[in-house]
C-alpha cells in the first residue's frame, strides 16, 4: 500500500476507534446509541422543518409567494448547514493538520510533507462528505415532496451533497490559519480566553432565551405566523439575497438562474480552491514546525512578591492552576459568572407563565427552585479538585502541610466561586422585584449549604479514585459517574427543595394563611439543607487522613 | 530538646534522642497495594549531618521506594522515620519542614512559571520575602535558568523542569536535601554545578541524601555510598575508605565485580 493509502487508512482506524472499548471490541452499544441518538436528532429536525415549510410557504408578500419562500428557506437552510460545516472543517483543521499529536511523529518519518498534507486534507474531505449527505439528503427529500419537485430536484440535490463539503472545506482553508494564530495568540492570555468563553456563553444564551420567548409566545398565541410579519419577511428577503453562496445553492435547485449560479460555484471552488490549497501547503510545514519550538514568552513582568498563609498560599495555587487551563477555566468562571443571566431569563419567562396557569404568584418559590438547580448544576467544576493536581498532589505530601490544609483550600476556593455565583444570582433577583431581601438571604443560606455539600461529596469522591494525568501538559476531564452524581444530586436537591416548598405553599395558603405557608415551606427547606449538609461533611472527613495518605 | 516522636521510639530508643541524627531509619518495610512482596524490607539507615549520602542499586531495587517514605510520599506499615528528630508518621508537618526534596518524575504545578513555582514552595516552607531574592539570585548562579524563570513550567524541557525541581527543593535552605535520580537529564555543565554545590552545601554543615546509577558520580562526591538489592539495605560503604584501599579501582568495577549484573 502506498504512503498515502497507509495514512488513509490509519484515519479510518483513527474514526473507528471511537466506537471501540479500550481500542479492541467494537462497542455495539455505543454505536447504535450514536446511531439511535443522530436518527432521533435527524427527526426532530425534520418534524419542526416540516411544520416550518407548511407555515412559512404559505406567507405571500406583495404578491410574491411559494417560489421566493422556497427560495428563502433552502438558502437559509444551505447558509446554516455551510456554516456548521466551516466552524467544523476549521476545526478539523486544526486538530488534524495544525496542532495533530501525530505530526510530530510522521513529520520525522519518509514521508513526503505534500502526501502528509494531501491525506490530512482528503481525511476531513470525506467527514464533511459523510456529515453533508447525513443532512442534506434527508433535508432535500422531505423539502422536495412537501413542496413537489421534479427529477431534475432530485438529481441537482446529489449534486449539492457534493458541492458543500468542497466549498465548505475552501471556506474553512482559507479561516483556519488565522484561527490557528488566534489561538497560538490567545494561549497564553488565560483572563482574555475567560472574557471570551464568558461572551459566548452569553452569546450562546441569548439565543437559548430567544428561542424561549418565541415558545413562550408560542404557547400565549397559539400560532407561529405573528413571527412573520412583512417587517420581518422584508429583513429575511434582504439577509438572503446577501447570503452567498447559500441562495446559489438555493438557486440552482429551483431552477432560478441555475446556469448562472452553477457557473459562479464552479469558478469559485476552482480559483479560490486552487487558491486555498496552495495557502495551506505553504503554511502547513511552517506550523507544524513552528508549533513544536517551544510558547513565546508572556511572563516577562518580574513583579514582587509578597509573603502569604499557608491557606492563601494553597488557594493562590488552585487560582493559577484553573485561571490557566482553559477547560477549568471555563467550568470555573466563565459558567459561574452567567449563572446569574441565566437565571434571570428562565425566571422572567416561566414567572408569569406560572401565574397565569395557577393563579397565584409564585416568584420566591419559583426563584428559590431555579437558583438551586442552576447553581448545583453548575458545580461540577469540583469533580476534579484533587485529580487535576496531577503527580504534584502526592509531592504537597512530602512539603510540611497538613492533609486538611490541602483539602480546606481546595474546598474553600471552589466555595467561594461557587458562593460568589449564588450572591451576585440572589442579587438580581432582588434588583428584579422577584423576591425580598430577607427571602433573598434564605435563598443564599439554603443554595450555598447545598452547594457545600456538593462541593464536600465531590472531592471526597475524587479523592477516594483520582485520575491523575500520565504525561505532561494533560488536563484530567471529570470522571462521568462523579459528574453524573452531581447533576443528579443537583436536580434531585432542586426538585425535592422546590416541590416541597411549592407543595407546602399551595396547600397551605389554602387552607390557612400565606404566610404560615412560606415560613413551614421554608424552615422545611433549610432543615432539609442542614440535614445533606451535614451528611456530606460526615461524608468528606471521615476516615479522610487515612485515605489522605493512602492515595497513591 | 523536646522533639515529637513516636511512643515507640522514645520507648525503645530515647537516649539517642540528645544527640539525633538528621535522619534515622530503623526496620523499615513496605508492600504495594496488595502484593505478597516487599518493595523493601527491614532497612535501617542513618544519616548524619554534614554528609553526602549516595543510595545505590539497579532498576527496582528500592531506592525511590525507599526515598518515598522517608518523605511521606508514601504510606509505610512497619518501622519508622525520624527527621531531625521528628517522626514522619507522628509529626508530619514538623518532620516535612526539615528537608527538601526533588522527585524522580520532576512533576511541578505546570501553569505556573518557574518563579511563582519558587516563590508557592517559599510560602509553603515560610521563607521570609526579604531573603528570597538573595537565595533565588544565589541558585539561579548554579542552575542558570535565566529569564527561563518567568516562562510557564508547561513550556519547559525536561532538564528545565528539573533545574526549578531543584531550586524549589533549595529556597528553604533545607537541613537535609534528598533528591531522587538528580542526575538525570542535565547538561554535563549543570551535572558539573550541582555536584560542586552539593559539596558546598556539605561544608554548610547540610546533609545531602540522593540516589544515583551514576557510579562515578558517587564516587566523586559520596562521604557513604548505600546500597540496595531487591527491596534490602546489602552494603554501605566509605567511599574515601574505599579509595584509600583500592586506588587503582574505580566504584563502578568494585561494584560489577561484586553484584555482577545486579546494579
Amino acid at each position: 500500500m502506498s504512503a498515502f493509502g497507509v495514512l488513509l487508512k490509519k484515519q479510518f482506524q483513527e474514526w473507528l476507534y471511537f466506537f471501540k472499548k479500550r481500542g479492541k471490541k467494537l462497542d455495539w452499544l455505543g454505536l447504535i446509541t450514536s446511531v439511535i441518538l443522530t436518527a432521533l436528532l435527524v427527526t426532530v429536525f425534520l418534524l419542526v422543518f416540516i411544520t416550518f415549510i407548511r407555515t412559512y410557504t404559505k406567507v405571500s408578500y406583495q404578491g410574491d409567494g411559494f417560489l421566493e419562500r422556497q427560495h428563502e428557506i433552502l438558502t437559509i437552510t444551505y447558509s446554516l448547514i455551510l456554516f456548521f460545516n466551516i466552524i467544523s472543517g476549521v476545526r478539523s483543521i486544526e486538530n488534524n493538520i495544525s496542532s495533530a499529536v501525530d505530526l510530530e511523529v510522521l513529520i520525522g518519518l519518509p514521508i513526503g510533507s505534500q502526501t502528509l498534507f494531501l491525506s490530512k486534507i482528503v481525511g476531513i474531505f470525506l467527514n464533511q462528505l459523510f456529515n453533508s449527505l447525513l443532512f442534506i439528503l434527508p433535508i432535500n427529500l422531505v423539502f422536495g415532496i412537501l413542496t413537489e419537485q421534479s427529477l431534475y430536484y432530485i438529481l441537482v440535490s446529489l449534486l449539492i451533497c457534493l458541492i458543500v463539503p468542497v466549498l465548505s472545506l475552501i471556506i474553512a482553508a482559507f479561516l483556519a490559519i488565522p484561527y490557528h494564530y488566534f489561538l497560538r495568540f490567545i494561549k497564553s492570555r488565560f483572563v482574555l480566553l475567560t472574557s471570551l468563553f464568558t461572551i459566548l456563553i452569553v452569546g450562546a444564551f441569548m439565543v437559548y432565551s430567544w428561542i424561549l420567548k418565541v415558545i413562550q409566545g408560542l404557547l400565549e398565541t397559539g400560532v407561529i405566523k405573528f413571527i412573520f410579519d412583512m417587517k420581518r419577511i422584508r429583513l429575511i428577503k434582504t439577509l438572503v439575497s446577501y447570503l452567498y453562496p447559500g441562495n446559489l445553492l438555493s438557486g440552482i435547485l429551483l431552477r432560478k438562474n441555475a446556469w448562472g449560479a452553477l457557473l459562479i460555484i464552479l469558478a469559485f471552488i476552482g480559483i479560490v480552491g486552487t487558491g486555498a490549497y496552495f495557502l495551506i501547503k505553504k503554511f502547513f510545514l511552517r506550523i507544524t514546525q513552528g508549533k513544536l519550538e517551544s510558547s513565546r514568552n508572556v511572563f516577562k513582568r518580574k513583579r514582587k512578591y509578597r509573603e502569604k498563609g499557608l491557606i492563601l498560599t494553597l488557594m493562590n495555587k488552585e487560582f493559577v492552576n484553573v485561571l490557566r487551563t482553559p477547560n477549568y477555566s471555563f467550568q470555573y468562571f466563565a459558567v459561574t459568572l452567567t449563572v446569574p443571566l441565566m437565571v434571570y431569563t428562565t425566571m422572567s419567562l416561566t414567572a408569569s407563565l406560572i401565574t397565569k396557569a395557577i393563579g397565584l404568584q409564585l416568584d420566591f418559590e419559583l426563584a428559590f427552585f431555579i437558583i438551586i438547580m442552576f447553581n448545583l448544576l453548575t458545580n461540577t467544576f469540583c469533580a476534579t479538585n484533587i485529580s487535576r493536581d496531577g503527580r504534584m498532589f502526592q509531592v504537597l505530601k512530602t512539603l510540611p502541610i497538613g492533609h486538611r490544609e490541602i483539602i480546606l483550600s481546595k474546598v474553600l476556593f471552589s466555595a467561594l466561586v461557587s458562593f460568589a455565583s449564588i450572591f451576585f444570582t440572589v442579587l438580581v433577583m432582588i434588583v428584579a422585584g422577584y423576591i425580598t431581601v430577607f427571602e433573598g438571604l434564605i435563598i443564599f443560606i439554603t443554595t450555598a449549604l447545598l452547594s457545600l455539600s456538593v462541593i464536600f461529596f465531590a472531592t471526597r469522591k475524587d479523592l477516594n479514585r483520582p485520575r491523575f494525568p500520565t504525561g505532561r501538559n494533560q488536563e484530567i476531564k471529570e470522571e462521568t459517574g462523579t459528574v453524573s452524581l452531581i447533576v443528579f444530586m443537583g436536580l434531585l436537591s432542586s426538585l425535592v427543595i422546590g416541590a416541597l416548598i411549592l407543595f407546602a405553599r399551595i396547600l397551605v395558603t389554602f387552607r390557612r394563611s400565606e404566610a404560615f405557608g412560606t415560613h413551614l415551606a421554608t424552615v422545611s427547606v433549610v432543615l432539609l439543607s442542614l440535614l445533606i449538609f451535614g451528611l456530606s461533611l460526615f461524608y468528606l472527613f471521615f476516615g479522610l487522613k487515612k485515605k489522605y495518605y493512602e492515595t497513591e | 530538646m523536646n522533639r515529637g516522636v513516636s511512643p515507640s521510639y522514645k520507648r525503645k530508643d530515647s537516649i539517642r534522642m540528645k544527640n539525633h541524627n538528621i535522619l534515622s531509619v530503623r526496620n523499615l518495610s513496605k508492600k504495594y497495594g496488595k502484593s505478597p512482596n516487599y518493595a523493601i524490607q527491614d532497612i535501617n539507615l542513618e544519616c548524619e549531618r554534614g554528609e553526602i549520602v549516595g543510595l545505590l542499586g539497579r532498576n527496582g531495587a528500592g531506592k525511590s521506594t525507599l526515598i518515598k517514605c522517608i518523605t511521606g510520599y508514601l504510606a509505610f506499615e512497619e518501622g519508622y522515620i525520624l527527621i531531625d528528630g521528628y517522626d514522619i508518621k507522628a509529626e508530619p508537618v514538623k518532620a516535612k519542614a526539615c528537608f527538601g526534596y526533588v522527585p524522580d518524575n520532576r512533576p511541578t504545578f505546570e501553569k505556573m512559571t518557574g518563579m511563582e513555582y519558587i516563590h508557592f514552595i517559599a510560602d509553603i516552607f515560610k521563607v521570609p520575602a526579604s531573603v528570597r531574592e538573595e537565595r533565588i539570585a544565589e541558585l539561579q548562579e548554579t542552575f542558570e535558568l535565566g529569564d527561563s524563570i518567568y516562562n510557564l513550567i508547561s513550556s519547559y524541557s525536561q532538564g528545565m523542569t528539573q533545574k526549578v525541581c531543584l531550586m524549589g527543593s533549595l529556597i528553604h535552605m533545607p537541613d537535609l536535601w534528598i533528591l531522587d535520580e538528580p542526575l538525570n537529564g542535565l547538561d554535563p555543565q549543570v551535572t558539573k554545578s550541582l555536584r560542586e554545590y552539593m559539596k558546598k552545601y556539605r561544608e554548610k554543615g547540610k546533609t545531602v541524601l540522593f540516589s544515583s546509577h551514576n557510579l562515578d558520580a558517587v564516587q566523586k562526591i559520596c562521604d557513604r555510598a548505600v546500597i540496595i538489592n531487591a527491596g534490602r539495605l546489602v552494603e554501605t560503604l566509605d567511599v574515601q575508605n574505599f579509595k584509600d584501599l583500592n586506588p587503582e579501582m574505580s566504584l563502578e568495577e568494585f561494584f560489577l565485580d561484586r553484584y555482577g549484573d545486579k546494579i
